[in-house]
């Protein structure tokens, strides 16, 4: 597969033509706000925080399914795309579905996370275009603070380093 | 108790973890701030720009690193 057909790309941009409401997040929102190719941070999966809704939820899982995209949730296959009741009870859960296709792409779907409300992100979010297509990418300062939030080792060494890379950018260093 | 906790759910106020943990985050976090702030300021970040490229440069280098780690394991056998 050529890399500009892009899994990640093509799941994006099946979410927002099926008008899922969700937001970029997690290092892959923060890679939007990078200059070029040289500043984008490596990470294997794709963070998207959907609205915490049954039918959000329910309207993502089709459209990536359509986008040969499969699910699992907890390490199981997750196939009751359709079941409300299911539907309600990983809502419920605030939990992680990750959608995965044959070539290996990670779309992580994601109806809670810390330090990451949906509604909170919807008050100022930034639209940016995918070709055709506009996606809506949490403000980078939102992103920050909840990868700080996290509080996980990796995190904290990502804020760091970040720090430091935008320290330079900025021609601080 | 100085248990499992978390700044953002429940601060334990006596917790030596918790405090540790809000001054490493107070060091990064107003300068980082000040820095996001910067950024997305500049004009490539401006609303409507096209980020096409950022997924497709994420996919090239997660087929990169792919292929990385599947000729190191068959180097080592």
């Amino acid at each position: 597969m050529s890399p500009s057909a892009s899994p990640p790309l093509n799941a994006l941009i099946a979410l927002s033509r099926a008008r899922v409401p969700f937001f970029v997040v997690g290092v892959t929102g923060i890679n939007f706000y990078a200059l070029d190719a040289s500043q984008v941070v490596r990470t294997e999966d794709v963070d998207v925080l959907l609205a915490p809704r049954i039918e959000a939820l329910r309207t993502a899982l089709a459209a990536l399914s359509s986008a040969g995209f499969s699910f699992r949730a907890g390490g199981e296959p997750f196939v009751d795309l359709d079941d409300r009741a299911v539907l309600g009870n990983v809502l419920a859960r605030g939990a992680t579905i990750t959608a995965e296709d044959d070539a290996g792409a990670r779309i992580d779907l994601m109806l809670s996370g810390q330090g990451l409300r949906f509604d909170d992100l919807a008050a100022d979010a930034v639209s940016f275009r995918l070709g055709e297509v506009e996606v809506r990418v949490g403000r980078l300062e939102k992103l920050l603070r909840a990868k700080e939030l996290a509080g996980r080792p990796k995190d904290a060494e990502f804020l760091r380093l970040y720090a430091a890379r935008l320290r330079e950018q900025a021609g601080e260093s | 108790m100085a248990g499992p906790c978390s700044i953002a759910v429940h601060p334990v106020p006596h917790c030596p973890s918790c405090r540790q943990r809000r001054l490493d985050s107070a060091a990064v976090t107003e300068d980082l701030l000040r820095l996001a702030r910067w950024l997305e300021a500049q004009p490539w970040n401006r609303p409507g720009s096209d980020k096409t490229w950022v997924l497709r440069t994420h996919w090239s280098g997660f087929l990169f690193s792919r292929e990385l780690r599947r000729a190191v394991r068959v180097a080592v056998r």
